[in-house]
């Protein structure tokens, strides 16, 4: 369920023309990402509670604790990172805000391993699993 | 010590033409005692009946495409003041009418439902 709810953060952010995304758990190397800026999604907490029943289906509500850290590009500033991420990362969050999917704080910090800039985003969301009986 | 992974699942709860998979049910009934008193002060139980049984089936509904589909069953039962038969859990309840109901919606992607059921038959084996 992690990577079904990091897969559809990051299927938000493509269609929203931002290609430079990536899973928390792709393993994909740094040098890979590239020097332009990039987007990492990741899940910081999750939790769900007791399924719901129906006839075919059960539903498993869930909240997460969301991430998307903006990496900026070798050489970029602040502003420039801070416009990107107004310009690009923000309206995507706001499509897709609610009373269950709120933004709850932003960071920026200096990575030291690779010396770029990365502001970092966290948001809550919640939502409901179906699953097929006899599946779970 | 013998421990059991409980694996409960919700049980399914048919009342006319409504399918509600019960979280929680509650039953309770009381038997009523009418009391004098004797002219040396004491008491004495006149007469007594057994008063109707109440039986709440709870759960929750996920039906984004029709989220209130309970209230309106619920309600029609209410209206027209039917009678049911009831099965849950292998227990038989007889001539069943809706005494009350209540659909809450409290901000998540389902409603909580509760529908409370009054009968004066005795309960029996399914």
């Amino acid at each position: 369920m992690i990577k079904t709810v990091i897969n559809k953060i990051i299927e938000q952010l493509k269609e929203s023309g931002i290609n430079e995304v990536y899973s928390f758990f792709d393993n994909i190397s740094v040098a890979q990402k590239g020097n332009g800026i990039y987007n990492i999604v990741g899940i910081e907490c999750f939790e769900s509670s007791v399924p719901i029943y129906s006839m075919y289906y059960y539903f498993i509500p869930f909240r997460a604790e969301a991430s998307i850290s903006v990496t900026a590009s070798t050489g970029c500033n602040a502003s420039e990172l801070y416009d990107y991420f107004d310009s690009k990362i923000l309206p995507v969050i706001k499509n897709i805000s609610g009373m269950s999917c709120i933004i709850r704080n932003i960071t920026l910090k200096k990575d030291d391993n690779i010396n770029r800039m990365v502001l970092k985003l966290r948001f809550s969301v919640a939502g409901t699993s179906q699953i097929e009986r006899g599946v779970l | 010590m013998n421990t059991v992974i409980s694996s409960r699942e919700a049980y399914p709860v048919r009342i006319g033409a409504l399918l509600l998979y019960c979280d929680n049910f509650k039953a309770s009934c009381s038997r009523n005692y009418a009391e004098q008193a004797t002219t040396d002060g004491s008491t004495v139980f006149s007469n007594t009946n057994k008063r109707a049984l109440k039986v709440t089936f709870e759960g929750r509904i996920y039906e984004p495409n029709n989220p209130l589909y309970f209230l309106r069953y619920a309600d029609g039962f209410m209206t027209s003041g039917t009678a049911f038969q009831v099965e849950y859990r292998g227990t038989l309840f007889s001539d069943c009418y809706v005494q009350s109901f209540i659909a809450e919606d409290k901000g998540d992607d389902y409603i909580y439902a509760s529908i409370t059921l009054i009968t004066s038959k005795q309960t029996m084996e399914d």
